[in-house]
This record gives C-alpha cells, sequence and structure tokens, in this order.
C-alpha cells in the first residue's frame, strides 16, 4: 500500500545455533540476552545486599552457610565474618551491579529492545548490528566486573560513585583501589559505549521507523519513555565515559587530573605525582552523568506503569500530552540539577541555592505523573491482574520515593540527612519500589509475548505480596535511621552512641531483607518454569491496544506479517471506538470496525 | 470529584498528618546547636507537614480508587482523556509549593553555609582529619594559625558551651566528612582546599551516673550540679567511657573484654568506672577533680552526680577501611574547664619542651609541613 511497506523486505531468520543465539541481531533475542544476563547480576547484587543485611544486624559475626564455605576469600576473613573492607567492596559492587549491570540493562537493554520495534509497528530497530555490538559491549563489561571479585585484594571500593582521592590514590588508599578499581573503571568504560550505541539506535528507531498513522501523539507511553531515556543516554554517558578515562589516566598514566598538590597517606612526605588537579572535578563530571541516570533508571518504568494501568484500568491514561510533557520537562531540568548530590561537598553555597531550586521543580513533572495515573484510575474498570498489582504497587511506592526526595533537595535540612540511611530509603523506594516493581509487572505482561506462554498467576500473586510486604519491611524503616543520622557506608553503627539504640531496627531491616530476597526465588521459578511449561498464550491474552499483541505470541521473527497501518491512539479503552467485541480497539483495526485482529 | 469522597480524603489527611506527627517526631537526635540548630529542624517539619499532607491525599486517593473502582461485571470504564482544568490545576499548585519550599530554606541556608562568625570572636580551630583519626590545632594565645604557639590534640574537639565555633578544614589524604548528628553540622572536608563550618552548642552533655543515661543540661544546670571529667595529663581520674553490656534488671555491667560483655547484634551499654589507682584496684573514696559552681574541687568520687560525656563526631563520607570507627569525640564544656583545658595541654608543652628540648609541635618537622604546606589559607590570622 504505502510507499513505506514496498521497501520493506523480510530476512530469512537464522539457522545456526550460533546466528539464532549467540551473534543474533534480531531484536527479541537481543532483549533476551540482556534479560538473561541481567537476572544473573540481580540475583548476585542480592546476594551481596544479603551479605551487607548480615553484616549490618551482627556486626563481625560469621555469616552461617556462606562465611564458612568462603573463609579467607572475597569479603570474608577467616573466621566467615565480613572484613571492614569487604563490607566497603560489598556496597560498592551491590550499587554498581544493581544500577549498571542489572536496572539499565533490563528497562533499556530487554524492555527497550523487545518493545520499541514492535510499538513503532517495524521489523527490527534501525541498525541491527550495531545492537547486537551494544549487547557485545555489555556482556564483556560484566565479565570483566565480575571478575575484579577475584583479583588481589578483591574490588573496588570507593562507592559505586569512586569519589577520587580514594579511589585514585590505589591499594595505598584502601584495599581494592588497585586492580580491582581499574577494572570497575574499564568496565564502566565498556558498558558507557554499549549505552551510547543503543541510545543512538533507539532515537533513530522511533524517529525514523514509525508505521504509517503512527504519529508522536499515537506513540505509547512507554515508547515515549525509551525517547527521552535514549536522549539522556546519548547526551550524559560520554560524560561518564570520558570521566572513567580521566580517572584510569591518573592511576595508569601518572596523571593527577584529581588529586591536588601535598596529599599524605602513611608515609611523612607526600605522595609523588599529585597537584594541579582538584577531587570535587571528578563530582562535577560523575554527578553530571549520574542524575540522568537516575532518570535512566525510572524513566521507562514510569512508562511501563503508564502502559500497564491504562491496560488494566481500561481507559485511557489521563492527560496524554501532560504525561509526554512531563517527560520531556524532567529531561529538560535532568541535566542541571546534578548538584544537589554535592551540597555538603565544599561547592559553594550560591550554586547549592540554584541546584536546590532546580531540584524542587522536577519533583513536579514526576508529580504531575502521579496524578494522571491516579486520574487514569478515577472512574476506571481495574483489573487486578499480576502486572497490575505491580504497576499499582509500583505508583504507591513511587510516591513515598519522590517525596522523600524533597527533603534531601532542602539544602539546610540536607545538612542533617545527607549520607545517612534516609537517601538509602529514598533511592531503594524510587529504584526497588519504582523502577523493580514496574519490571516485574512489564515482565510478567509481556511474557506471552516474549515466550508465547503464561506465567503460573497463583505463584505471580503470592511473589507479588511478598515482595510488597518484604520490601516496605526493609526499606520503610531506614526512613527513621536516616532521621536518627545512621550514616550510610559504615559496617555497624554499633561505634556511636547516638546510634547504639538503633541496632534492633537494624536486626528487623536485615530479616525483612531476608523475606525479600527469598521471595525472588519465587519469581525466579515462576518465569523459568513458565518458559517450559506455562499455559501457551493466545496473541493478545490482556485484551491491549498497542502493535505487539496484533502479532503472534511468542513473536515471529520478522515481528508482523504486514507493516500495520495505525489509525488511533494507544490507549482507545471503552471508546465508541471499541467495535462492540469488547472494551479495547487496537492501534491498527481500521476504523469502519471490519478487522479486529486481536479477537481471532 | 464527589462530595463524601472529597471529606474521607480530607480526614485521611488530617489524620495522616496526626499519624506521622506521632511516629516521626521522636526519630531526630537531640539537638544542642543553638545558632541554628532550630532552624533546621524547622524545616525538617515544614517539608513534613507538606509531605505527609500530600502523602495522604494521593495514597488515600489510590487506595480510594482502587476499592472503588475495582471491575465488577457489567460495569465500564467511563471513557475520558483527562480534563485540561484540572490538569493545570494540579501542575499550577505543586509548583508554587515546590517554589515556596525552595524560597523558605534560602536564608537558612546562606546563614550556615556562608554567615560564618568572626574568628576573632570565636572560637577557630583547625581541622585535618586523616585515615582514619582526627586532628585538631588550636591557635595558641597569639591568635595565628601555624605558629610556634599552637596547640594539637588528636580525636578530642574541646568547644566552650554557649560560644560560635567556627572551623578551617581540609583533609590530609581523601576526602571525609566532618559530622557532628547532635549539633547538625555536616560538611565535607577535602585534600587541597579548605572549606568551613560553624556552630553553638547550648547544652552539655553528661552521663547520669544513677539512671545511666545521657542527659544535656544548660551551663546552669550543670553549674548547679557535682560532674566529675574524664581524666586528661596530668589529673587523676576516672577510666572512660567504657562499653559493654548492662542487665537491666540487676544493673550488673559486664564490659566488653569480659564473658557476656557482648551482644550478638552488637548494640552496647555504656559505662565509667570509678577511678583506679596505679595497682589497677577501685581507689574508693579516692578524690577526683569534679566540677561545681564554677570551679573544679576535689571530691571523693562518690560525690559526683554526674560525669562529663561527650558528643559523638562522625565521618559520613566514605574514607576507606577503618570509616566506620573513625570517631571523634566534642566535648562541649564551661568556659572555665574549657580554659583548664587548654591550659593543661600548654602546661604539658611546656613540660615536653624542657624534657626533649623542642616543642612537640616542632618535633615533628614533617608532620608540620602537612599541617602548612597545603595552602596558605588555611593558615594565618583570624580572619
Ligand atoms: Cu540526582
Ligand atoms: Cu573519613
Amino acid at each position: 500500500m504505502s510507499a513505506y511497506e514496498h521497501a520493506e523486505h523480510i530476512h530469512a531468520p537464522p539457522t545456526t545455533f550460533f546466528y539464532k543465539y549467540v551473534w543474533s541481531t534480531d531484536h527479541k533475542v537481543i532483549a533476551k540476552q540482556y534479560l538473561f544476563t541481567a537476572f544473573f547480576f540481580l540475583a548476585l547484587g542480592g546476594l551481596l545486599a544479603m551479605v551487607i543485611r548480615w553484616q549490618l544486624a551482627y556486626p563481625f559475626e560469621p555469616l552461617p552457610l556462606i562465611g564458612s564455605l568462603l573463609k579467607n576469600t572475597f569479603v570474608f576473613d577467616s573466621a566467615g565474618s565480613v572484613r571492614p573492607e569487604g563490607f566497603n567492596q560489598l556496597v560498592t559492587m551491590h550499587g554498581t551491579i544493581m544500577i549498571f549491570f542489572v536496572i539499565i540493562p533490563i528497562l533499556v537493554g530487554a524492555f527497550g529492545n523487545f518493545l520499541i520495534p514492535l510499538h513503532v509497528g517495524a521489523r527490527d530497530v534501525a541498525f541491527p548490528i550495531l545492537n547486537a555490538l551494544s549487547y557485545w559491549l555489555f556482556l564483556p563489561a560484566g565479565v570483566i566486573l565480575f571478575a575484579s571479585f577475584f583479583v588481589h585484594e578483591g574490588p573496588a571500593a570507593a562507592g559505586w560513585t569512586a569519589y577520587p582521592p580514594l579511589s585514585d590514590l590505589g591499594p595505598a588508599a584502601t584495599p581494592g583501589s588497585g586492580t580491582g578499581q581499574v577494572l570497575w573503571l574499564v568496565a564502566i568504560f565498556l558498558l558507557g559505549f554499549s549505552s551510547i550505541l543503543g541510545g543512538l539506535n533507539f532515537l533513530t528507531t522511533i524517529i525514523k521507523m514509525r508505521a504509517p498513522g503512527l504519529t508522536w501523539s499515537r506513540l505509547p507511553l512507554v515508547t515515549w519513555a525509551q525517547f527521552v531515556t535514549a536522549i539522556f543516554q546519548t547526551l550524559a554517558t560520554p560524560v561518564l565515559a570520558s570521566a572513567t578515562v580521566m580517572l584510569l589516566s591518573d592511576k595508569l598514566l601518572g596523571t593527577s587530573l584529581f588529586l591536588p598538590a601535598g596529599i599524605h597517606l602513611t608515609g611523612d612526605e607526600p605522595v609523588a605525582a599529585t597537584g594541579g588537579g582538584h577531587p570535587l572535578l571528578w563530582q562535577h563530571i560523575f554527578w553530571f552523568y549520574s542524575h540522568p541516570a537516575v532518570y535512566i533508571l525510572i524513566l521507562p518504568g514510569m512508562g511501563i506503569a503508564s502502559d500497564l494501568i491504562a491496560t488494566f484500568a481500561r481507559k485511557p491514561i489521563f492527560g496524554y500530552t501532560a504525561m509526554v510533557t512531563s517527560l520531556v520537562g524532567i529531561m529538560g531540568l535532568g541535566f542541571i540539577v546534578w548538584g544537589h548530590h554535592m551540597f555538603m561537598s565544599g561547592m559553594s553555597p550560591a550554586v547549592g541555592m540554584a541546584f536546590m531550586t532546580s531540584t524542587m521543580l522536577i519533583a513536579l513533572p514526576s508529580g504531575v505523573k502521579v496524578f494522571n495515573w491516579l486520574g487514569t484510575l478515577w472512574n476506571s474498570s481495574i483489573r487486578f491482574t499480576v502486572p497490575m498489582l505491580h504497576a499499582l504497587s509500583f505508583v504507591a511506592l513511587f510516591i513515598i520515593g519522590g517525596l522523600s526526595g524533597i527533603y534531601m533537595a532542602a539544602t539546610p535540612v540536607d545538612i542533617f540527612i545527607h549520607d545517612t540511611y534516609y537517601i538509602v530509603a529514598h533511592f531503594h523506594y524510587v529504584v526497588f519500589g519504582g523502577t523493580l516493581f514496574a519490571v516485574f509487572g512489564g515482565l510478567t505482561f509481556w511474557f506471552p509475548k516474549m515466550f508465547g506462554r503464561e506465567m503460573n498467576r497463583k505463584w505471580g500473586f503470592v511473589h507479588w505480596l511478598l515482595t510488597f510486604v518484604g520490601f516496605n519491611a526493609a526499606f520503610f524503616p531506614m526512613h527513621f535511621l536516616g532521621e536518627a543520622g545512621h550514616m550510610r557506608r559504615i559496617s555497624t553503627p554499633t561505634e556511636y552512641d547516638f546510634l547504639g539504640h538503633l541496632q534492633p531496627m537494624n536486626e528487623w531491616i536485615s530479616w525483612s531483607a531476608f523475606l525479600l530476597g527469598a521471595a525472588q526465588l519465587i519469581f525466579l521459578v515462576n518465569f523459568f518454569g513458565s518458559m517450559g511449561k506455562g499455559r501457551k498464550s493466545e496473541a493478545n491474552p490482556w485484551k491491549s491496544n498497542t502493535l505487539e499483541w496484533s502479532t503472534a505470541s511468542p513473536v515471529p521473527f520478522h515481528n508482523f506479517d504486514r507493516i500495520p497501518t495505525v489509525y488511533r491512539g494507544p490507549y482507545e479503552y471503552s471508546s465508541s471506538a471499541a467495535d462492540g467485541r469488547g472494551d479495547w480497539a487496537p492501534q491498527d483495526a481500521p476504523p469502519d470496525g471490519r478487522g479486529h485482529p486481536a479477537a481471532h | 470529584m464527589k462530595k463524601p469522597g472529597c471529606r474521607a480524603l480530607a480526614a485521611a489527611a488530617a489524620a495522616g498528618v496526626f499519624l506521622t506527627g506521632c511516629t516521626d517526631m521522636g526519630w531526630l537526635p537531640p539537638n544542642l546547636n543553638g545558632a541554628y540548630g532550630d532552624t533546621v529542624d524547622e524545616l525538617y517539619y515544614k517539608i513534613m507537614v507538606v509531605v505527609a499532607v500530600t502523602f495522604f491525599l494521593t495514597e488515600g486517593l489510590l487506595i480510594y480508587s482502587i476499592v472503588r473502582f475495582r471491575a465488577a461485571s457489567g460495569r465500564r470504564a467511563i471513557y475520558s482523556h483527562g480534563s485540561k482544568k484540572t490538569e493545570l490545576l494540579w501542575s499550577i499548585v505543586p509548583g508554587f509549593i515546590l517554589l515556596w519550599l525552595a524560597l523558605v530554606q534560602k536564608d537558612a541556608w546562606f546563614h550556615i553555609k556562608s554567615e560564618f562568625p568572626k574568628e576573632s570572636e570565636a572560637v577557630a580551630v583547625q581541622v585535618m582529619p586523616e585515615q582514619f583519626a582526627w586532628n585538631f590545632r588550636y591557635p595558641g594565645a597569639d591568635g595565628a594559625f601555624g605558629t610556634e604557639d599552637d596547640l594539637l590534640e588528636l580525636n578530642n574537639l574541646h568547644v566552650p558551651v554557649g560560644k560560635n565555633v567556627v572551623t578551617r578544614m581540609s583533609s590530609k589524604d581523601v576526602i571525609h566528612s566532618f559530622f557532628i548528628p547532635l549539633l547538625r553540622v555536616k560538611q565535607d572536608v577535602l585534600p587541597g582546599m579548605m572549606t568551613r563550618a560553624w556552630f553553638r552548642a547550648d547544652k552539655i552533655a553528661v552521663w547520669n551516673l544513677k539512671t545511666h543515661k545521657i542527659e544535656y543540661l544548660t551551663l546552669a544546670d550543670f553549674d548547679a550540679r557535682k560532674v566529675a571529667f574524664p581524666a586528661s595529663t596530668d589529673r587523676a581520674g576516672f577510666v572512660g567511657p567504657r562499653y559493654g553490656v548492662r542487665n537491666a534488671a540487676t544493673g550488673v555491667f559486664i564490659p566488653n573484654d569480659q564473658p557476656g560483655g557482648k551482644r550478638k547484634n552488637g548494640a552496647r551499654d555504656i559505662d565509667y568506672e570509678p577511678p583506679r589507682d596505679k595497682e589497677g584496684g577501685t581507689a574508693v573514696g579516692k578524690k577526683i577533680p569534679i566540677a561545681h559552681r564554677g570551679k573544679i574541687e576535689d571530691r571523693p568520687w562518690e560525690e559526683a552526680e554526674y560525669v562529663h560525656h561527650p558528643l559523638d563526631l562522625a565521618c559520613a563520607e566514605l574514607c576507606g577501611l577503618q570509616h566506620y570507627r573513625m570517631r571523634g569525640m566534642v566535648w562541649v564544656e564551661p568556659e572555665y574547664l574549657f580554659r583548664n583545658w587548654l591550659e593543661e595541654r600548654e602546661r604539658s608543652r611546656a613540660q615536653y619542651l624542657e624534657e626533649y628540648g623542642e616543642s612537640p609541635f616542632l618535633a615533628a618537622p614533617k608532620w608540620q609541613k602537612v599541617w602548612d604546606g597545603i595552602h596558605a589559607e588555611y593558615n594565618g590570622a583570624f580572619r
């Protein structure tokens, strides 16, 4: 029909194992590669969290089972207890893994890859080979980071923020600041490249490859969120990449970009090869990337929640335009708020004032999104499926994570709560309470589309319930710890008079965290079990509108037999456009009601 | 929105603020900073009111919608793309509230972080953290840093009650953060540059020997009590604080290093030991210096009602291996005890000079280089 369709040609699917599963250029396979790799790191990062929580509940007590097996290895001492430097390595690697090797790969690598071509009605991303390359840069990055557990003195120990001079001065400053830190930097550098290539790919795909009739205002919000995220990735990640190169240069080439003169470690003489640099330089560069990264961590989650809420509330999104505007608003402001991480750093208070104002303002678009989700639920007809329970939890918990951010934005209040458990509570409410719940919602929602089978609903419900309870029991009390002044990243608070009375709460948090960790096993079993044994799924089990539901489950190699033509927005539920067979109206169903592909 | 819904939400918000008030107020530690501590806490609570109202409104609305609009057979969602008016309302109102929140922080922020008291009218201290200790340097009689009469002290920061204290801070190695929770002070300390902080402690921490609890006394209350204070260089005194487990019922205290003196979760109690004689036995009835009514008097240990207790100073920036125990002690004390302490330090310095022919400060010229060789602004006369 259209010129666009004539230009489209369908490749034959690959037949050998290597081209099918290893060097695949199929966006759906690459999405699964990201997903399974991220699952591995999720398990690893989660285990690290469990060890962290053990140490905080029972400081320097031998860790049952694991501790006795791993005596004198990794972070453990000869009794099987966590070593003090081991604790620093645990928090460093937990943060690094969860942010860079779990959340971003799942949101962008897995969901972005799987959904963007389907949502724009294309047969693949714009640059399939580049796409494969992105994954094959990401995987070695993960391997290198993982390898750092096995090197002399262990992995990096300077926090996921890797502040110099601690990260810069080598083993003399802290164990793990040698080889471990170098590997950390190399891994982040490779990951950065993977991220930039991925971002460019997604931008091009969304801009150039939308199906006929798919105007910008008919794009699903999850794809809009991926679009804005890709802009963040393309513009902010190069800055992180250069920061890692600069720090590597300090460590390996003897420059002193982040090191002022006159630094003394153990000896009487100053450390050689310092001078001329400034430690705050790193913080500015790092946060110029890493604040946008916080939005890379949440925007796709917001998109997923939007799609799920509209689908299961059987109602269009309240204020679609405002939802898009707020995404763009977050992007604009997201580039000028990084200094809120540096209020106590010694940066000029006047600059702090400016960053406080921009940070307060960035709460507004997030607030608008919350209000619009609530507006969507109003007068709706809610189906409590497992994906919807996760999406509703996302809203409930994101509200808490968003509101606690206001305390940190307020500079005088931040004086007290900066670098305490208040921030730990805040970002776990955003990244776990928000993003991970959206991820669970998205995985249970699109699972039929990915694997052609359904996940077990009963166990899905049990997993949701235990995760919701365990999460809140573990993380809500951290607000109180923070309010009491409990510093983050200390291996035990019991050295301090003002924190001693909080130790029973630390125990409570740890046991809640163990429950939360154990509940994730249910998810993994359900996920992998259903892949092989789940009930075969129909094409559109959720009666959803977007284009991926118009094609078969699992999605065939070429995605669509014919490139679809789009007639309406993604959320036309319960409208007059629904043709009487139900309350949904697929985006590609012609308006005269002749075809209703999803009902076949 | 329907009226009953409205009323329910208002009730939820009110109940929410009340509940938040009940559960939340207790967690902030005591606030002894008379210069701006209350301002920080007030701003905290101001935000909490806004947050609590928003929290209970939105979560209330969410729960209400989930219950009210759950799918029931035959009921269809009402098709709507939203309402521009509502959206405008809930964008503009929160927008102004957020801007207002930013603006109310402004004065306090600049007051705390850039309006430093004059050093000549305050107590000025240099702070130089290192892995993993706090070095403090007092300027001595000449009112200038980096001169021969400077006084060095490790991990113990003495400050007079009710007087402004100004710090000049720079790190010897990596980034540390100067955090005194009970004074609401936090400031990162970096190598290669100077940062400053200031505060005024208006109350004195003491250990109640009867109730085994920390109390915070005004100067007048302190003067009315008999307070023992820890041993310093040339005076006999008691040992402490020491840590262990106190049996809540019997009051028996077992120190850390004895069997039963440790809990599995690490929580520990504090105790002060009576003074000991040279052989290590308890010197019951031995006289020790006790502060009372503005004077130091030698009295028997049994007469003491309180023991002078330090505030925690913590490092809030991950700084390496022993970061978690980079603890300093801040002794807030009446002016006369502060002077007394300074004189004692001066005396011990003179003694050292006599014995070794050089001041302890000059005895380590390399150490001096660390303090003085970094940047000019760090040393020099009062500003
Ligand atoms: Cu940020
Ligand atoms: Cu430190």
